[in-house]
């Protein structure tokens, strides 16, 4: 389209130039042409002057000549003789010509050519002297004939007339005397007299149009025959433009012999009867100014040529370019391709092993087990951190990172930076040393995310590029004049790392460059990270300084405008560092939703799997889906309060599944929040999902805290409950067994104060347990043997292991008769002893039901409300045979702790299940009504 | 791209070269106006040539100027009308070419080397068959060529003409009648005319000698074309010769005794050519017989006719039928042009005449005028159309039959004192060759 606007613009100048000269052209023309005409037309006029001056010259001669033959009576041959003698211009002629005889015959001067001798004249035939003779004629100054062919000697002449009177035998007798003058020689005298107009001719044509003198370029005989002969007329324009001729001046266009427009001028010649003078001219020689137009087509041409030459150019440019970033933009799409490709295919099983990973921690009580699986996640969030480099280096450099600026808790961003920072410097063996300024202001607006990114970024470079000595993490601040409500907040990391040479500092700002890449290549890291930083540090005003000695470390610092909200110091910052320090491996649920009912939807089990352990703790009721058709069809049986959809499914992806839960018809989800899940994390997706219309995203791996958070978000208000009250204050990540609760014998937190935490304490409990009978085995038989010592050593041990497990009572038995062993009192060791070894067993027995009650005990327990919804879906489910469905409520239920007084009836229904003996399930249900 | 850029540069300059190319070729080769012709002389001369005649206005030849000035731009032509110069016995054209500003091509008409200074024409005549002169006289018509005793051609027909009837086709379509093709139907035709209201059913020139000679002199010219006893007779007028005449003069006198014809009404006209084309325009005129000559101007007088101008018709030239087999083509020579072998414009004159005579140049001239050529590739006016469909064996060629002019006159004469009833057939047959042509 704005192709064709330039070349029609382009066109429409070049038009418009010529157009314009054309017309300019024109308009001189036209000025000049009127100029010309009307000079021409005086030309003419000033030769009808000279015309009528020359006739009536002739004619005087005429004159004379009748004057004296009529003044001396002259016979013919005196006549004769005289006018013999009287002529003098060459070629000229006199003749007398009688008009009674009824032929005009008489005589000439000229002998006739055919004979010498013959000086006869006779014009029969040639009708010449009837107007000569006419009344008319006889009141004008100049008589003269039309131009005929000399009867003498075959000319084409004109005769000045005037009647004399003859002696013809003692009589008179009236006659002409005619002065005879061949046309030929006053064509020669007729010549224009303005030099300016070469070309011009002149002819003189009497009132009948016949020509007195012809020019060349005159044809036919007759002026308006020729007229007549090549111009497009009919009688009435013929007789007009004789009227116009015959009767005043003026100009004319006419065409010639060759069709070629001429002008004309005509004026009367006054002294004749009705002759009138017309000068002629070719158009094309009168135009003074005329328009080339071969030269106006040859330039048209040429400003065309140029134009297509331009546009040529300019289409082939255009191509180019168009074809360049057509391939950019291709490139760019496959860059984004491979980004999210990448981010997809690493992500997806990322999220398994990280949430995995996140399982093992949260459940495993092998404290190796749990270092390993530390590993594991340190190293795939170290992973993920790569991956999410490359993808905020693609949204800077789609320039769709933005920066949103929220109210942040800046001790809680000091504690996960030094939390991280500290982890990885100890893990090297480095020092790490912190330096807040306590009366930094707590509570500032910015984007803290990105602000953490940023400082994350330098820390994990000085950790990452320190071998030895340590790193200083240092925060302060200064206020800014005038601003009160805004500080200049100062960050800098420190460390006594390899350092930078001068020449590699601008290389830290290249993207995908690492300084000293054959030195560091043991060092992990995509090379983004300043860059990222500086990007980041930018567009949040403010940009990084670095300054370093190579071999001795750096200094990399940034100082960045922060909103002051609230005036807080952020204070003793170590003390709630350690205390969240202390805090940090604890997983406690945000909330508790027994009574919320989600879908989710991945067609990965073991991503499933993850998502409903991520949420195990918060009691809601999880239905899964393998497909976008599967969830259609559960979305369109049941009322969910969230569904979590995956995008990326065989089949029918998230967006489609997405597009048809809208349409789908009394849609019982119609209103149901639904959160993509997604392994593209690449720029751009946000918009994607919401456009999709879904409420939100969550990227995978899936962040537990990320994943509570948008449940929290969407999850009705009035389903959400505050989590279970924490039995274990001292190890939250531990759940002591409820059992133990009902054991008197032993004080649980005493006994965890003793064993250090929750977990150490179950383990002690169960190693108390485990051993109990081989020591009661040993005490019986030291006892049996008479070992006193031996006995009174391993009743010590006793005492110390209940004491341990908060086993108070049993312990300070155990001290007595310990007491008594070591006074050697044996009578009360012998009454006493079997009653001790009675209660140490009972009590063993007791704890040893944590062995086989311990995991159900960690599951949440069902209430009565969500028992009986359960029940009342299976029965659902079993009238219309959806044994899946049933399957899957069973699944559910068995991530929960079951009543007691429930245990037997889920017994039989979960062996229904696994034996398949669904149609038993309806009876097992109404077991309890009956 | 930088091939690209050089192919369109290197197209860009051809076409404004080839552009200058072609201005300047306008310049060079402006399209000649016959391919055959190659110009002998200088070019860039300058000539001058003037041409006389009768003719009061020769269109067709000043086209032929303005062709022949294509080659020769610096050429003066000029034509020029004398008085009294078809008039025999005015000498003028004898005198004109004694004179100091002599023609240097002039009309000749097959009888006027018997005119009293047709001795002195010939003489000024130059032998046009000569072949130094280059002209090719193979395009015309072999019977139409004339040598003198002495073998030479003194004159090239340009014109020929030939009788016949102009015929208001529109008249025809109107009352549903076709054009007659026999003399059956020619009489037949006429009666039907005469009969729905037309006055003047057919009508012909005013002077009585030439009224029936459409009719007439062809019909005449057949009877004695393959009897060369009786042209020979005819010629010296020897006795009994009128009564080679009696077939024809009973056929004039038959188709005068119908009435359809109305010499009164004829001789109203002023002259045999512009009063007869103006009375024919006026529609109302369903035959009219003319020569060639008369249809010549036909063309130039329907803007002239405000009758014509406001009712125009369609009209053609018809052969007259003036027997059950149908008419005849006879042709005759109109006009040809001689050269004045004592021209001073002799060269360029001679060029004229090579580049004039040939097939192209001469039916262009016709066909302008409305003549019939002399050409043997004829290429006849639509006008003329219906001669196209006469044979071969219809078509008489008057000068190749050698009837003396005062032979003709002779004849024409019998033939109107008979129309006129002046004289019965027997009696213009009994006075043949003692007939006034006064």
């Amino acid at each position: 389209m704005k192709k064709f606007l330039i070349v029609s613009a382009n066109f429409i100048i070049i038009f418009a130039i010529i157009f314009f000269v054309i017309r300019y052209a024109d308009d001189k023309r036209n000025e000049s042409s009127r100029e010309q005409t009307e000079y021409f037309l005086a030309s003419t006029v000033a030769m009808e002057r000279v015309t009528a001056n020359y006739l009536e010259g002739e004619q005087h001669i005429c004159d004379t000549w009748a004057n004296t033959i009529n003044a001396y009576r002259m016979t013919v041959d005196e006549a004769m003789t005289f006018l013999t003698s009287a002529l003098t211009v060459q070629g000229a002629s006199a003749q007398i010509i009688f008009d009674d005889d009824g032929i005009y015959s008489g005589f000439s001067t000229e002998a006739h050519k055919t004979d010498p001798s013959d000086r006869t004249v006779s014009y029969k035939g040639i009708d010449i002297f009837t107007d000569v003779f006419s009344e008319k004629m006889e009141s004008t100054t100049v008589q003269v004939t039309r131009t005929y062919t000399n009867p003498v000697n075959g000319l084409q002449s004109l005769a000045f007339c005037r009647t004399v009177t003859l002696e013809v035998d003692g009589t008179s007798r009236k006659a002409l005397v005619l002065r005879v003058l061949p046309v030929s020689i006053l064509e020669k005298k007729w010549v224009f007299p303005n030099e300016d107009y070469e070309d011009a001719e002149i002819s003189i044509i009497d009132s009948d149009g016949s020509y007195m003198i012809r020019s060349s370029s005159f044809k036919n005989s007759n002026f308006f025959e020729f007229y007549r002969s090549y111009n497009k007329t009919d009688s009435s324009g013929l007789a007009g433009f004789e009227q116009d001729i015959t009767t005043g001046s003026g100009t004319k266009t006419i065409l010639n012999s060759k069709y070629e427009p001429c002008l004309i001028s005509y004026t009367p010649v006054l002294p004749t009867n009705g002759w009138t003078l017309i000068s002629y001219i070719p158009e094309s020689k009168i135009r003074t100014i005329t328009i080339d137009w071969f030269f106006t087509a040859v330039i048209f041409f040429a400003l065309i040529l140029l134009l297509i030459l331009d546009m040529a150019v300019f289409l082939k440019i255009s191509r180019d370019l168009r074809i360049a970033a057509q391939k950019a933009e291709n490139a760019n799409k496959a860059k984004t391709y491979f980004l999210s490709t990448m981010s997809h295919d690493i992500r997806t099983p990322m999220n398994s092993i990280l949430g995995m990973n996140e399982m093992v921690l949260r459940e495993c009580r092998d404290e190796e087990i749990a270092a390993y699986s530390e590993h594991i996640r340190t190293s795939g969030n170290t992973l993920l951190g790569l991956i999410n480099d490359i993808l905020d280096f693609s949204k800077i450099e789609a320039g769709k990172l933005d920066i949103l600026n929220v109210e942040y808790d800046l001790a809680s961003v000091l504690n996960d930076l030094v939390s991280m920072a500290q982890n990885a410097a100890e893990a090297k063996g480095l020092g790490f040393a912190v330096n807040i300024d306590r009366n930094t202001p707590k509570f500032l607006n910015g984007d803290e995310i990105r602000i953490k990114q940023a400082i994350t970024n330098i820390l994990s470079n000085a950790v990452k590029y320190t071998k030895r000595g340590m790193v200083t993490f240092s925060i302060g601040y200064d206020d800014i004049e005038g601003c009160p409500d805004d500080i200049m907040l100062n960050v800098s990391v420190e460390d006594t790392g390899i350092g930078i040479k001068e020449e590699d500092i601008d290389k830290l700002f290249a993207a995908f460059q690492r300084v000293d890449e054959v030195k560091n290549r043991g060092i992990e890291g995509t090379g983004l990270g300043i860059t990222i930083t500086q990007s980041l540090l930018n567009m949040m005003g403010s940009a990084l300084d670095i300054k370093s000695e190579y071999g001795k470390g750096s200094v990399f610092s940034f100082s960045l405008r922060q909103h002051v909200v609230k005036r807080e110091a952020v204070g003793e910052y170590e003390t709630a560092f350690r205390r969240s320090v202390a805090e940090r491996k604890r997983y406690k649920e945000k909330f508790t939703a027994p009574g919320a009912h989600i879908l989710v939807v991945d067609d990965t089990p073991v991503n499933i799997t993850v998502f409903k352990s991520l949420l195990k703790r918060t009691g809601m009721s999880i239905d899964a889906a393998e497909s976008g058709e599967e969830c259609i069809r559960m979305a369109s049986l049941s009322k969910y309060d969230m569904i979590f959809l995956d995008h990326m499914m065989p089949e029918k992806d998230g967006i489609e599944t997405m597009g048809e839960l809208k349409r789908l018809p009394d849609n019982p989800n119609a209103e149901t929040p639904v959160v993509c899940l997604t392994a593209n994390a690449v720029s751009g997706m946000r918009e994607m999902y919401l456009e999709a219309g879904f409420d939100d995203y969550i990227t995978k791996p899936i962040d537990p805290d990320a994943l509570e958070t948008a449940i929290l978000a969407y999850l009705p208000k009035n389903k959400i409950m505050p989590p279970e009250p924490e039995k274990d204050k001292d190890d939250g990540a531990f759940v002591i067994p409820e059992f133990l609760y009902h054991i008197g014998e032993i004080n649980i937190p005493e006994g965890i104060k003793h064993c250090g935490s929750a977990a150490a304490y179950i383990d002690t409990i169960k190693v108390y347990s485990e051993t109990a009978a081989a020591n009661i085995e040993e005490i019986e038989r030291f006892w049996n043997n008479g070992d006193i010592r031996r006995t009174t050593v391993k009743i010590h041990a006793l005492k110390s292991t209940s004491r341990i497990i908060g086993a108070d009572g049993l312990g300070a038995f155990a001290e007595k008769l310990e007491k008594a062993g070591n006074a050697g009192d044996t009578e009360r060791l012998a009454d006493e002893l079997p009653r001790l070894l009675s209660d140490y067993r009972k009590l063993t027995e007791r704890l040893a039901e944590i062995e086989k009650n311990g995991r159900e005990e960690e599951l949440p327990l069902i209430s009565d409300e969500e028992l009986r919804d359960a029940y009342t879906a299976m029965l659902g489910f079993s009238d219309t045979l959806d044994y899946d469905s049933m399957a899957h409520v069973v699944d559910i239920l068995s991530g929960y702790r079951i009543p007691d007084r429930e245990l037997p009836r889920w017994e039989k229904l979960r062996n229904a299940v696994v034996n398949f003996d669904y149609e038993l399930i309806p009876d097992i249900l109404s077991e309890g009504d009956e | 791209m930088k091939r690209t850029m050089k192919t369109i540069t290197a197209a860009a300059l051809t076409v404004i070269m080839a552009a200058g190319i072609a201005g300047c070729a306008e310049k060079i080769t402006q399209d000649p106006g016959k391919a055959g012709f190659k110009p002998s002389l200088d070019t860039n001369a300058a000539y001058t040539m003037k041409v006389v005649g009768h003719y009061s206005n020769f269109e067709t030849l000043e086209e032929e100027f303005n062709r022949f000035t294509e080659y020769y731009p610096n050429a003066v032509l000029t034509y020029t009308a004398l008085d009294n110069y078809s008039k025999s016995g005015s000498g003028i054209l004898s005198t004109a070419l004694a004179g100091s500003e002599a023609p240097d091509i002039f009309f000749t008409y097959p009888w006027i080397y018997d005119w009293p200074d047709g001795g002195k024409i010939a003489e000024a005549s130059e032998d046009l068959s000569d072949p130094a002169l280059g002209i090719d006289l193979s395009c015309i018509r072999d019977n139409l060529l004339v040598r003198d005793d002495d073998g030479r051609i003194l004159s090239v027909p340009i014109y020929t003409t030939t009788y016949g009837m102009l015929v208001n086709e529109n008249i025809f379509e109107k009352e549903g009648l076709t054009v007659p093709q026999t003399y059956s139907e020619l009489v037949s035709v006429c009666r039907e005319l005469k009969d729905k209201g037309y006055a003047y059913p057919i009508m012909g020139y005013n002077k009585g000698t030439d009224l029936l000679d459409p009719l007439f002199d062809p019909y005449f010219c057949a009877q004695i074309r393959a009897d060369r006893k009786a042209l020979s007779d005819l010629n010296e007028m020897r006795e009994g010769a009128g009564e080679y005449m009696r077939s024809a003069l009973e056929l004039a006198a038959d188709f005068m005794s119908y009435g359809f014809i109305d010499a009164e009404e004829c001789s109203k006209l002023e002259n045999n050519y512009e009063a007869v084309i103006l009375r024919f325009f006026e529609g109302d005129v369903p035959m009219m017989f003319a020569t060639g000559n008369t249809v010549s101007g036909t063309q130039k007088r329907e803007s002239m006719s405000e009758a014509f101008t406001a009712n125009p018709f369609s009209y053609s030239f018809f052969p007259v039928p003036s027997t059950e087999e149908g008419g005849y083509f006879l042709n005759s020579v109109s006009l040809s042009f001689s050269v004045n072998r004592n021209s001073n414009n002799l060269e360029i004159s001679n060029e004229f005449m090579r580049f004039l005579i040939c097939s192209d140049e001469l039916n262009s001239m016709a066909n302008g005028k409305r003549m019939v050529p002399p050409c043997k590739d004829m290429s006849l006016n639509s006008v003329y159309a219906p001669f196209m469909d006469i044979d071969a064996g219809r078509t008489i060629n008057q000068s190749e039959l050698g009837l003396l002019d005062t032979t003709s006159s002779q004849v024409s004469k019998a033939c109107w004192l008979v129309c006129s009833g002046v004289m019965t057939v027997d009696e213009a047959i009994e006075n043949f060759g003692s007939l006034s042509t006064e």
